[in-house]
């Protein structure tokens, strides 16, 4: 059975580009603009076995939903998040994510990093 | 006999002159001093009288004196005695006079006759001369502290004002007899500051710093700041007989230092402004550049696995690059503006025709969106760069857009007075508070909070499009009400007919 992956990025250009490849590479993609909206849709699907999160959007951003995620499902789902921000690795300690990626990045090094991280 | 050596003695070595004439003034002898200092050998002095051209005197004041002044003429014509007259002695051999002091005494017979005149002098040149430098110097220093532009007093050990100069008197306002022995010493001082100036005046007598800064006080009541540089005048007790200072005005100078230090930190805060403007654009640009990135990578990839590519991606790549390009774009105006070099290329254009084409576009992009035009049936011609005019309404247009819900109409409307043309347009958005308006068309401003609006844009916008109404000769401002919308306008001045 394919993976799924679950993208959290308020860009909708680099959401859908990224969708699109990951496709291509086999797996199932979910989407979401911004933290609430992925809260919202974790609620009715499945469990995806890898979280790619982005930092700074609106509504809800990238500490808060990894606060919400944290306390509601633990660890059940590892998280990967992207920033733009130079201290990249400080700030996944920070929310206890699993690994990081630093924007921009290349899609070959985002694979890499999935499938480190995957469950 | 041993008497008479000894005076005879004393006579040849005495350090006075002394000169003994008869009843008529002719000289009956003279001593080695006396010759000396008339430079005169004792065979050219016996027998000569007062009338004699050999002797010229002057008097104090350099005037030649007249014979009857001598002292020995004065003696025989008065029989008194004549003390320190001081007298100066022109010799052929010496090209300045020898000043002495004389005193001359009569010399009666039993009859009571005048019969001798005793006249004794003293060099006093080298003491006179001396006494001349001094007074010289003294008038010389007099001078000085009497002209120089600072401020310069002397207290007493009590602190009361012995003498101000002129400097100190035009600083204060004070005349010099207001603050010359007045009893209290704080003519001067600001009561708010007595404190400080006692305490400086006790630091003075114990130990004198080389300066102080105080406050001082003027006639009318103004305050004024100062340096005062005191030394301490003892007498050889030790004792403290004054203080002296000078006080030089630095009200000048202390507005200069508020000056650069209002210019230095309006040069940080645009240094703060500037490093914060650079680090906006580069996460600006970033964004549209790792779209544009991603999408090519994706091209790759489909590519490699030999999925076809079409259209759509291409598009989607070509709006990243526009968005980067409107960026560069904007980069580039505001450093052209900085500079001064943006050009206007003018033209008569109908203004009203091209605010209905740029509608015309938004109307494409955003066909969701009402928006109307209010306008006369008539061209409006008017001479201006219409690019650069059509980047400002589009701008406005855009903000309007985004700052409103998609429901509501952006009302655009032109309209003209006898030597002005008005455009504005009018939004039903949120509104913008007092506060937010006052930086609303300074660089970098950003409508909404950084952190949750990424598409704010660098924030130049408004300040570009009012450099260019600006330069175009008219004005550009906004009128909103909270909850209500917001309209921004412009004015640009018609031609001359």
């Amino acid at each position: 059975m394919n993976k799924t992956i679950l993208i959290i990025e308020d860009e909708e250009e680099i959401l859908y580009t990224l969708k699109d490849f990951l496709e291509i590479e086999g797996y199932q993609v979910l989407t979401a603009l911004n933290g609430f909206e992925a809260i919202q849709l974790l609620e009715k699907s499945v469990m995806p076995n890898l979280i790619l999160l982005d930092m700074k959007m609106p509504i809800m951003n990238g500490w808060e939903f990894a606060a919400t995620f944290l306390a509601k499902y633990d660890h059940k789902c590892p998280i990967v998040i992207t920033t733009a921000a130079g201290d990249a690795a400080q700030r996944a300690k920070d929310i206890k994510a699993n690994d990081w990626i630093s924007k921009p990045f290349d899609l070959d090094t985002l694979l890499e990093k999935i499938k480190k991280n995957e469950s | 006999m041993k008497l008479q050596k000894e005076f005879d003695h004393l006579f040849e070595n005495f350090s006075t002159g002394v000169v003994f004439h008869d009843a008529q003034s002719q000289v009956l002898f003279a001593n080695p001093e006396a010759l000396r200092i008339l430079g005169l050998s004792l065979d050219q002095m016996l027998g000569k009288t007062a009338a004699d051209p050999h002797w010229r005197f002057i008097r104090e004041d350099q005037s030649l004196m007249p014979l009857d002044e001598f002292p020995v003429k004065q003696v025989i014509a008065s029989g008194k005695p004549i003390k320190n007259l001081v007298l100066g002695i022109l010799r052929s051999d010496i090209d300045h006079p020898i000043w002495a002091m004389c005193n001359a005494h009569p010399e009666f017979d039993q009859a009571g006759n005048l019969y001798q005149v005793v006249v004794n002098f003293i060099d006093i040149t080298e003491r006179r001369n001396a006494s001349e430098q001094l007074k010289n110097s003294l008038q010389f220093t007099k001078d000085l502290i009497g002209s120089m532009k600072e401020g310069f007093i002397v207290v007493d050990s009590q602190w009361i004002i012995k003498d101000v100069n002129p400097a100190f008197c035009l600083m204060t306002g004070f005349s010099h007899e207001e603050l010359v022995g007045q009893k209290r010493p704080y003519t001067y001082w600001p009561a708010e500051e007595v404190n400080n100036l006692k305490r400086a005046c006790d630091d003075i007598a114990s130990n004198v710093r080389e300066s102080y800064e105080l406050i001082f006080m003027r006639k009318d009541e103004s305050r004024f700041p100062v340096i005062a540089s005191p030394s301490v005048v003892k007498n050889n007790k030790g004792e403290v007989i004054s203080f002296i200072s000078t006080i030089t005005d630095i009200s000048e100078r202390k507005e200069s230092e508020l000056k650069i230090k209002a210019a230095l930190e309006e040069a940080k805060s645009a240094a703060i402004i500037k490093s914060r403007f650079l680090d906006t654009a580069a996460h600006e640009l970033r964004t549209p550049v790792s779209a544009f990135s991603l999408l090519l990578q994706l091209t790759q990839k489909k590519l490699e696995q030999g999925i076809a590519v079409e259209m759509p991606i291409l598009i989607r790549m070509r709006k990243q690059v526009d968005r980067i390009s409107d960026l560069v774009v904007e980069l580039m105006d505001v450093s052209r503006l900085e500079r001064g070099v943006l050009n206007l290329k003018l033209k008569k254009t109908d203004i009203a025709s091209m605010i209905a084409s740029c509608l015309d576009d938004f109307r494409l992009r955003a066909p969701n969106r009402k928006l109307h035009f209010h306008r006369p049936d008539a061209p409006i011609e008017i001479t201006i760069d219409p690019l650069r005019i059509n980047q400002v309404i589009s701008n406005l247009i855009d903000n309007a857009l985004k700052y409103s819900f998609e429901d509501s109409p952006i009302e655009v409307s032109i309209s003209t007075t006898q030597t002005h043309l008005c455009v504005s347009v009018k939004d039903q958005g949120h509104g913008i508070t007092d506060e937010k308006q006052k930086d609303l068309f300074a660089p970098f401003s950003r409508g909404s909070d950084e952190l949750t609006d990424k598409s704010g844009g660098l924030g130049l916008g408004l300040f570009i499009s009012r450099e260019i109404v600006t330069l175009h000769g008219g004005t550009m401002g906004v009128k909103s009400t909270i909850g209500e919308g917001s309209t921004f306008y412009f004015e640009l001045p018609l031609d001359k007919k």
